[in-house]
């Protein structure tokens, strides 16, 4: 069974001079698989990762594809037909916990305030869950009668990470949860993730720009350039066998800790401006492999197995390897 | 090292006087010694809250000790001007109302005491330094015309304007994109090798990309140093306890595919340290009886490291190895 399965999903900002932000997209998270969206800033993850929870707002629009979530089409579907299902289908996690929570409620308030919405609970028992999914990550239950201004930065993220599992959501959409927090915290974070999976049964979709952190924490790792994936694959097989010449370019950005040192290299250039779209490969004029053909008609995405790939190149490749 | 010393701190702390309610003084700083040479990036890594950034300003004269003192040797003492910072967030350390020409022309008239035309085509040149190109189609452009990379090369580019001795990085990659953050680094390390300064304070929370720039690094937890080493040493084999649980804490997905434990259980206990004791040990997995009572001081190890921890400085004397010695903590309070 999947929980998210998209088919060629379309968002754009604005109307007169709209910015194309996710192209054609097309994917499928299964139940309890984790799965990562890297690319880098502006390259639609977080575009993509509001829009399948249907948290897109104007300008954003979602103008074609489906979105389906375990079953259910959420692509038209209105904001009180979705309300029962946020919280307890797919909850978020945005990058900031400071911003997530509301700055004059306890923490116990706004564990309450979900779940009150959601079912018939009493105090007693909103209180007795609440404390339970705060020891998952690793928070003391004595910060229920605390506000979010006295935690930490990392604190409040494990909480915000808390509220999202407390109704047992079947996919938790994570966006950057680690980037405004130190090495520590979120190595915490992250190890925390880890038992939760063991704990309770979710799909995560994984957004950061890290592909290293991708590759520790998730199953299979997406790959986006300006709108589009470009590249998908089980994360122990990308590690060593990356295909997109931009997935390789940002492993080799990438400092690994078990290696003497390397120079990590930067990947020159920019991405492209996304209110015009050419009819090529968007990575081209980035590419150390472009050919000609490269720039006069965009590649097709295809799929070899577990592998998905859009880059006419190096699928030439593909098949020596498997 | 037998470089010519740039700058030398002596003992320096930091105090910030508490006011209001919760009057608590923070200690951000405490007894702070290093010197930095000629020809040096030295690296400053810690937490939020480890005092990294406290050095740093202290360095650059914003901040004022409470006590001790930086000494500057004569040869790079050139007063007004001599310390720049490069700033963690390029979004925020540049005015958004004033065109790149302005940003880069002012210190270059007010420091420098240029005419506006030699200061003009001095902006080229620094435009060019920073590999920005051609400079004069950079020059009219405001702050939201450039991209997260070009605007730090201008803030890195504003800094030089100057002719620091000295450049006191702050984050300067940390809000940057993975695949840009790599060629900021190698700027700031060209700015060194072409002699534009004579050295560069790189403060950051990231092991990593210290790995790629500082050749010496000072580990700071709650603004003490707890281990000072050429960062290959430190990155080989690191000692501290604290620092252990940086390295750990880098993702590695090899070590997750082979299915392997951290090297060293992450804790972030927020547990208050005893006033006496060791500020770490309320984290640390070999805390033993004499952590709580006395704070350990920095000891030079047989390889050349200081660290300041009482397990590591009894166990290095054996020539043991630390983490074997030292009995896991196996509650946790």
């Amino acid at each position: 069974m999947s929980i998210v399965h998209l088919e060629h999903l379309f968002v754009d900002y604005g109307r007169l001079h709209p910015v194309h932000a996710v192209r054609d997209v097309s994917l499928t998270i299964a139940d309890n698989e984790f799965v990562g969206l890297v690319g880098e800033s502006g390259c639609g993850k977080s575009t993509l990762g509001f829009a399948i929870a249907r948290l897109e707002r104007p300008p954003a629009r979602i103008t074609a594809g489906t979105i389906a979530v375990a079953g259910q089409d959420w692509t038209t579907a209105d904001a009180r037909t979705l309300r029962p299902e946020r919280w307890t289908k797919v909850a978020m996690v945005l990058q900031s916990g400071m911003n997530a929570l509301n700055p004059i409620m306890s923490i116990e308030a706004q564990f309450r305030d979900v779940m009150m919405q959601h079912g018939e609970m009493t105090v007693e028992q909103c209180r007795r869950r609440a404390a339970e999914v705060l020891e998952m990550v690793e928070i003391p239950s004595t910060v229920l009668p605390r506000y979010p201004h006295e935690l930490s930065g990392g604190m409040k993220q494990r909480v915000a990470i808390a509220l999202a599992i407390v109704l047992r959501p079947k996919l938790i959409i994570m966006d950057e949860p680690t980037t405004a927090l130190d090495m520590v915290v979120q190595r915490q974070i992250l190890e925390n993730l880890k038992q939760l999976r063991r704990e309770q049964a979710f799909a995560l979709l994984f957004i950061s720009h890290d592909l290293g952190l991708e590759l520790e924490l998730v199953d299979r790792v997406l790959v986006m350039y300006a709108g589009e994936i470009v590249e998908s694959q089980p994360a122990r097989t990308m590690l060593d066998h990356p295909f997109h010449p931009y997935t390789r370019a940002l492993l080799r950005a990438l400092p690994d800790p078990e290696t003497p040192y390397a120079e990590p290299e930067g990947i020159p250039g920019m991405p492209p401006d996304l209110h015009e779209i050419p009819q090529a490969c968007l990575f081209a004029p980035r590419c150390p492999l472009a050919e000609p053909e490269c720039l006069e008609a965009a590649p097709p995405l295809k799929s070899f197995s577990e592998l998905t790939l859009r880059c006419r190149v190096t699928e030439r490749e593909v098949q020596h390897v498997s | 090292m037998s470089a010519e010393a740039v700058v030398t701190a002596q003992q320096l702390t930091k105090i910030y006087a508490g006011h209001g309610k919760r009057g608590d003084a923070v200690v951000a700083a405490h007894e702070i010694s290093f010197t930095l040479y000629a020809g040096e990036i030295l690296g400053l890594i810690g937490e939020s809250g480890s005092g990294k950034t406290t050095i740093g300003r202290l360095l650059t004269g914003i901040e004022k000790p409470t006590t001790g003192s930086l000494q500057w040797s004569s040869a790079f003492a050139s007063g007004h001007g001599q310390v720049q910072m490069v700033f963690q967030d390029p979004y925020a350390a540049l005015n958004p109302f004033n065109p790149i020409r302005y940003t880069l022309t002012r210190p270059l008239i007010n420091f420098r005491h240029l005419s506006p035309a030699e200061a003009l085509d001095q902006a080229r040149t620094l435009l060019t330094t920073v590999q920005l190109t051609p400079p004069d189609q950079f020059l009219v452009k405001r702050p939201h015309q450039l991209s997260g990379g070009q605007r730090q090369r201008i803030v890195i580019a504003r800094a030089l304007a100057a002719s620091p001795q000295v450049i006191v990085a702050d984050e300067p990659v940390s809000m940057l994109d993975v695949s840009i953050r790599a060629e900021v680094l190698q700027l700031l390390r060209k700015l060194m090798v072409t002699g534009q300064v004579a050295s560069i304070l790189y403060i950051t929370h990231d092991l990593m990309s210290a790995r790629s720039l500082a050749q010496r690094v000072i580990v700071l937890y709650r603004g003490r140093m707890v281990e000072v080493a050429k960062t290959g040493d430190l990155l080989a084999n690191p000692r501290h306890p604290y620092t252990q649980m940086l390295f750990a804490s880098i993702p590695n997905p090899r070590r997750a595919f082979r299915g392997e434990a951290l090297p060293i259980p992450v804790s972030g206990s927020l547990a208050p340290s005893s006033a006496t004791g060791c500020p770490f040990a309320p984290r640390c997995p070999w805390v033993e009886e004499a952590c709580q009572q006395t704070a350990p001081r920095l000891e030079p190890l047989p390889d050349g490291r200081l660290v300041s921890c009482h397990v590591v400085t009894r166990t290095a004397t054996d020539g043991q190895d630390a983490s074997k010695v030292a009995q896991p903590r196996t509650t946790t309070p």
